[in-house]
């Protein structure tokens, strides 16, 4: 809530008319100023590529389970052997398993016997990136030994495959969500204001009816309705939507009243009076004019659904196992006591933060750098 | 290598395990009735000193006007550690809401164990697995009963001058008005409607000899089934001069849903027969209990039970937060029950400075996979039919069977000897277990591969997973399981886990539904679901007291092989003996031919793939180690919860460990009302 | 004015009856009902065959109208809060469901109330310090803290604060609001620290994102006010730096923060609802999450038109405040 006022206070700000070359160069040079921002920006652009490219970064496949493996620890990387040795290529030891005769409980320690060095576009397990099998993988080590750099889950999977897998859909169902919100907020918002009228009225109280209900509560509610039997794919795309449709309604306030002033100037009523249809005058004069916006908006409310869709995954209520999301991956650290014990398994929780801290960073230094003409 | 590391680690575990569990001799199945308790005067009582106290004052009655004229005597002989010392307070955690004290209404005090507090039956069946032969179940309020010649009519004495926790009698009233005023008037939703006390079409009758005579006449003769009715969850007397002012029938002016919750969680202190009196309740925090003044139990040398001055619940949400809570030294006892929490709990139970002990007892719980067989109910599509079509040949069945590498899953998810292969029908616990009747189709993929060729099934493009042959409706398909497991049983959903890739190995693509116990409940009552995984604690440990879910004795049983619509069901020449048996058992009172049938059940039910049975589980519990009397043994579930059957009132812990209680010296009272 | 705000609360009501029956819709959606769930426990807790159970939830379906057709059963549950202010039966509780919420709502006020407060101060106080101190050392360092605050999901915060706790710091009891020992004692010294030390907890947890949120909207109004004419015009008149701050500027840039007021109680009991969850703490959100996951129908519906309600009204009584303080709204 606070957001939004801070966000129609800057609302003023927004109100130069079409936008050439020189005002994306403007935006970029003010963009560039802001450490921040480019912090944020190379955050954003690591975790996407560490998603779009997930099993190319996965030395193991991340639903391949090994209840033998359950829980082993993160490995270690080396450059000293046990003897103190330096080794340019860094390598890791194999953990060997012991059982605790008292308990059953598995122990793992170093197996300092033989090193594994890590190499790098090695081959491994199959996986199909637009149909092509491929078996190249970032790095890993000489068979017979494993490389487990963030150890494994209850089942025995490896968890860093699980983390890039997870970022994958944890970003896209974010991504999405956020695409379909700022189209129909930013469809909304024009039409409302650009028609005028019975129309704008409608939408209007659409929009206040919307934001009646309580996020959280509501989103809860909701989530919990998606049939239980429904796959994973139906899923995903029920809470991408859940996302989309109900997170829209700021934008559309702020892009109806930025039309508003749009509509009644200049470019615009020429271009109504040449003769030119809603449509082109919508799509060709207005929404460009908001695109800066639009854009804006959009990296914001990015980091908002991850962290929702997280929430969420996290008390059970959004994405389900087999799914992998980082919220999903958050629920085994539920327990306390497993997370106590296995303390590796809150690294999702990690992931979540850091991209939510780039995407506010970028979000902020973008907001910051397309109002080019503030002191700040 | 791979293979000599599980032999060896197996042979370790039998060495330590047995150093383990047997800390002191289990009393299962090793008394007679006479070895627990007995009704009988002793000439010397004795109360703590706090209700000296009040008695000195004339707040109460001395104790022996208190107790009944023969109170029920606990044998020191089940005291495993002797007479205990008053003082302190037992601490439970329980896990659900208190909805309040009206039991016959259906309204729980919360489960967890909190109905010891407050509900106490005619007859006890939680003591039953001390029982050498366990028939009957326990005497308690009933402390003794006839059978008529035919078995047809059956007459209880009930504990003469047994008082409720405000001093009034209790008596044969008490039992006519819980039984007729509200299991049976249809507008109170009680735990155990007329359906349940109908036998053979006819309603049971329970009429009043005298104050403490009551006769019960039934539809068939020796219904033993009927007396497990009688215990805490079934019948579980009222008391009418509290009730009857808001009952319909003796008031006018009250109303059904008046009556329902006449009496809220928060109207304290509670009327109960119970060993602790609720005084102090919080909603989703905590309930305080005191000692009942009036409890009708005494140790050998006359002490009044029960030696726990207190009863503290606190209220949670998670089964989680109960075991965290006993391994913090905060709470007195849990079960454990999912492989993830065994060696956790084990470890930390080992530590110089636990609070705690480990237990386990020996199997008391199963996993298998439940095919629907029902051609006639919940079928919706035509996978539904061909799915239930397969399911229903034995072929399939044992080729499913041979396909199951039992020994992998269970060594893989859990190392050590706390889990097992199974293969269905009862455990190793159950007084009726017969391994030599149980019929196995151990891993063997050979034969599963050949039975599956002979159904016709075959991988045919060559993607590891076999498909369904030409000619039939699924032609061409996937062979595809659909498994749903509830999301709460962390342990079945382990299993599922771990299950699919061996089915994957075996040609068999499988597909895990977790889903929440209400979604899985709802589909179970409709037939729905295709062959889930499936927990059980009680078909595979103590079936007499549910004999009607164990086979196709009504229209809804087994749950996996629901009647349709006019009850159409095509039963197996197998499950209508199967049926023919279960209904012989409702009335045996022979103790071997109750363990004879169980026999042929359990050859009929493995020999025929019944159910797949996957692993079977040594449920554990742990117990604060500050508590004396534990009974050696106690199981997790065996006719009642650990909860009960572990004779809270007889727990107590040593002056020198004593915790301080919350409410010293405070004793129930109540205003006239 | 008057017609304003007659206008504003008459559109109100079409706007909560709309409100009510989606709430009691989206509550309706999944399969089964908390009866199903009663069925398990009678199994599982008591004992009773397939068949007793199944009977005995078929009774009491009957005797609560759950048999009824939804409409049907809407018309019923919104009759009875509007004549009666009963807000229909929940079967967890086995109670009206206004009594659940009524009795946790002492907890959930005083948590989240105290994190909003505590919140609200904090966040700014810092806020006028990074506006006054811009671009310096502290400025720079708080900024990027508030950052780090909204980037914390709460559920992560509380399990990382709770792992601290228990395993680093071997804190006894944790969960809750008081150690079992101190929950019947009278008020006293011991009992208030060890309240204290259960309390700080979910109020730190669903304080932090407010922090971070209050201190960058108070630096960012605080800036836009100093560049405003008449915060120039007072310095140019040479009044005293501290008297131009916090006479003139600081109560200008409040502002949007009173209006937020308005709206602020559904928020702030939201905000502290998965932190209730994870602690387990007797407020309202676990009675939800509850209620939804074991389709307590009503309760749930309840709990959520509830919020709304004050969502509605607080949006409602924002908007009149900042139509009185800011008289240059329009009023049409």
């Amino acid at each position: 809530m606070i957001l939004k006022n801070e966000r129609s206070r800057k609302k003023n700000s927004f109100a130069e008319p079409v936008k050439g070359e020189a005002y994306i160069q403007l935006v970029w040079r003010k963009f560039k100023r802001s450490k921040t921002a480019i912090i944020g920006a190379i955050l954003v652009i690591i975790m996407a590529i560490l998603a779009i490219f997930a099993p190319f970064f996965s030395p193991y496949n991340p639903l391949k389970i090994d209840h033998r493996a359950s829980f082993s620890p993160p490995q270690r990387i080396h450059f000293f052997d046990d003897k103190g040795k330096f080794h340019l290529r860094p390598f890791v030891y194999n953990l060997k398993l012991e059982l605790d005769p008292q308990t059953w409980k598995r122990i793992y320690t170093e197996d300092t016997s033989k090193r594994f060095p890590i190499y790098f576009l090695v081959r491994g397990w199959e996986y199909k990136p637009f149909g092509i099998p491929c078996k190249l993988h970032l790095f890993g080590v000489a068979k017979g030994g494993s490389i487990h750099l963030f150890g494994m889950d209850n089942y025995g999977r490896d968890l860093w495959a699980r983390i890039m897998l997870g970022g994958r859909v944890s970003l896209s169902i974010a991504l999405l969500g956020a695409i379909l919100s700022a189209f129909i907020g930013s469809m909304v918002g024009t039409i409302s204001a650009y028609y005028g009228g019975i129309t704008d009225m409608i939408l209007q109280r659409i929009v206040e009816f919307l934001q009646s209900f309580p996020q959280l509560p509501l989103w809860m509610a909701l989530s919990i309705a998606i049939p239980a039997t429904w796959s994973s794919l139906y899923v995903f795309i029920a809470i991408m939507m859940l996302f989309g449709l109900l997170s829209w309604t700021p934008l559309a306030r702020e892009v109806r009243g930025k039309v508003l002033s749009l509509r009644e100037q200049e470019f615009v009523l020429s271009a109504k009076e040449a003769g030119a249809s809603d449509a082109r005058i919508i799509f060709k004069y207005l929404i460009p004019n908001c695109l800066s916006h639009i854009i804006v908006v959009l990296t914001i409310t990015i980091p908002w659904l991850i962290l929702a869709e997280s929430t969420l995954s996290f008390l059970g209520l959004g994405l389900q196992p087999p799914m992998v999301s980082w919220g999903v991956l958050l629920q085994e650290a539920q327990n306390l006591q497993t997370m106590g014990r296995h303390l590796w398994i809150a690294i999702p929780g990690a992931f979540i933060v850091i991209t939510v801290l780039g995407f506010n960073f970028l979000g902020d230094g973008l907001r910051d750098a397309a109002d080019p003409y503030s002191r700040r | 290598m791979k293979r000599v590391m599980p032999i060896l680690i197996a042979l370790m575990f039998i060495a330590s395990f047995s150093a383990v569990a047997i800390a002191q001799e289990s009393f299962l199945g090793k008394f007679e009735i006479s070895d627990i308790m007995e009704y009988k005067a002793l000439p010397n009582y004795i109360e703590p000193e706090a209700l000296e106290l009040a008695v000195a004052k004339g707040e109460l009655p001395p104790v022996w006007e208190r107790l009944p004229k023969n109170p029920q005597v606990i044998k020191s002989k089940v005291m495993s550690d002797g007479l205990g010392v008053y003082g302190d307070k037992w601490r439970v955690f329980c896990g659900s809401p208190t909805a309040g004290w009206n039991w016959a209404a259906g309204l729980t005090s919360g489960w967890w164990g909190t109905e010891v507090l407050v509900w106490e039956g005619l007859v006890e069946p939680a003591h039953m697995w001390m029982l050498k032969n366990p028939i009957e179940p326990v005497p308690n309020l009933a402390t003794s009963w006839e059978w008529s010649e035919d078995g047809k009519t059956l007459t209880m004495h009930l504990l003469e001058g047994a008082k409720w926790s405000d001093g009034v009698e209790f008596t044969a009233d008490d039992v006519l008005f819980t039984y007729y005023d509200c299991h049976l008037d249809s507008h109170i939703p009680s735990f155990l409607g007329a359906g349940a006390w109908t036998i053979n079409g006819k309603l049971t009758e329970l009429e009043k000899v005298d104050k403490y005579t009551i006769r019960w006449r039934f539809g068939a003769g020796f219904p033993l089934y009927i007396l497990f009715r009688m215990g805490r969850y079934g019948l579980a007397p009222v008391p009418k001069h509290v009730l009857a002012k808001h009952h319909p029938k003796y008031n006018p002016d009250a109303t059904y849903e008046g009556f329902i919750h006449s009496l809220p969680p928060e109207d304290l202190p509670v009327v109960t027969l119970g060993p602790w009196v609720p005084v102090k309740f919080e909603p989703a925090r905590f309930i305080v209990a005191r000692r009942n003044p009036y409890y009708w139990k005494v140790d050998e040398k006359g002490q009044q039970l029960p030696y726990f001055n207190e009863a503290y619940i606190e209220k949670g949400r998670r089964g989680i937060t109960r075991t965290l809570n006993v391994i913090a030294g905060s709470i007195d006892y849990t079960n454990l029950e999912t492989p993830g929490v065994f060696s956790f709990a084990l470890e930390e139970a080992r530590r110089s400075d636990s609070y705690f002990v480990a237990r386990f007892v020996g199997y008391n719980a199963s996993f298998s996979l439940q095919p629907n067989f029902s051609l006639y109910k919940g079928v919706k599509t035509e996978r539904d039919r061909a799915m239930r079509e397969l399911f229903r040949d034995p072929r399939f069945r044992k080729a499913l069977s041979y396909a199951i590498n039992r020994e992998g899953i269970t060594n893989s998810i859990f190392p050590g000897p706390l889990i097992a292969p199974y293969e269905g029908s009862l455990v190793d616990s159950s007084p009726y277990y017969d391994p030599d009747a149980i019929v196995t189709y151990a891993y063997d993929l050979e034969k599963s591969k050949g039975l599956f060729a002979e159904l016709g099934f075959k991988d045919i493009d060559g993607d590891g997973i076999m498909e369904w042959a030409t000619g039939t409706p699924l032609a061409g398909q996937d062979l595809t399981l659909v498994i749903h497991i509830v999301e709460d049983e962390t342990a079945a959903v382990n299993l599922g886990e771990a299950l699919v890739p061996y089915l994957r190995e075996a040609g068999i693509k499988s597909v895990l539904k977790v889903i929440k116990t209400t979604t899985y409940d709802a589909l179970s009552d409709s037939g729905e679901l295709e062959i889930p995984i499936y927990r059980d604690n009680v078909l595979c440990l103590t079936p007499l007291t549910r004999l009607t879910d164990l086979g196709p004795v009504t229209e809804i049983t087994p749950t996996w092989h629901q009647a349709g619509p006019g009850g159409e069901r095509d039963l197996f020449p197998f499950e209508a003996r199967l049926r023919d048996l279960i209904n012989s058992l409702k009335t045996e009172r022979s103790g071997s031919k109750v363990r004879e049938t169980f026999s042929e059940i359990q050859n009929l039910w493995t020999e025929n793939v019944y159910t797949i049975g996957l692993y079977k589980m040594q449920v554990g519990n742990a117990i604060a180690n500050r508590l004396r009397n534990v009974p050696p043994g106690t199981p997790p579930y065996m006719y009642e919860w650990f909860d009960v059957a572990q004779c809270a009132w007889q727990l107590w812990v040593p002056k020198e460990e004593q915790k301080p209680e919350l409410l010293p010296g405070v004793i129930p009272t109540y205003e006239e009302k | 004015m008057i017609s304003y705000i007659i206008r504003r609360i008459l559109y109100v009501i079409p706007l909560l009856l709309a409100v009510s029956i989606v709430c009691f819709v989206i509550i309706q959606l999944p399969p089964g009902d908390f009866l199903t769930a009663i069925e398990s426990q009678l199994k599982s807790q008591a004992g009773l065959s397939e068949e007793e159970s199944r009977k005995m939830v078929d009774e009491m379906r009957k005797t609560y109208g759950l048999d009824k057709s939804m409409p049907v059963q809407y018309l019923i549950w919104i009759k009875n809060i509007v004549t009666k202010g009963d807000f229909g039966y929940s079967f967890g509780y086995r109670k009206p469901a206004q009594e659940v919420i009524w009795e946790r709502l002492k907890w959930t006020m005083i948590i989240a109330l105290s994190a909003h407060l505590i919140s609200t101060l904090v966040g700014l106080l810092i806020g006028i310090y990074s506006a006054t101190h811009q671009y310096s050392l502290g400025d720079h360092l708080s900024t990027f803290l508030a950052f780090i605050g909204l980037s914390f999901p709460e559920f992560f915060t509380a399990l990382v604060i709770m792992y601290l706790l228990v395993f680093r710091f071997r804190v006894p009891h944790v969960g809750g609001l008081s150690s079992p020992e101190y929950v019947l004692a009278t008020w006293n010294w011991a009992k208030f620290v060890d309240f204290l030390q259960h309390f700080w907890i979910p109020v730190v947890i669903s304080g932090v994102a407010g922090v971070a949120r209050n201190m960058r909207v108070m630096r960012a109004n605080l800036l836009d006010v100093f560049r405003s004419q008449y915060v120039i015009t007072a310095r140019a008149k040479g009044l005293k730096e501290r008297i131009v701050l916090y006479k003139h500027a600081v109560v200008n840039a409040l502002h949007p923060i009173i209006a937020y007021q308005g709206v602020a109680l559904p928020y702030i009991v939201q905000g502290t609802m998965v932190t209730a969850i994870v602690l387990n703490l007797p407020t309202t959100g676990p009675a939800f999450y509850d209620a939804l996951v074991f389709q307590d129908t009503l309760l749930a519906g309840s709990f959520l038109l509830m919020v709304t309600v004050v969502l509605v009204i607080g949006n409602l009584l924002s908007d009149l405040i900042l139509a009185w303080i800011d008289p240059r709204i329009r009023y049409d």
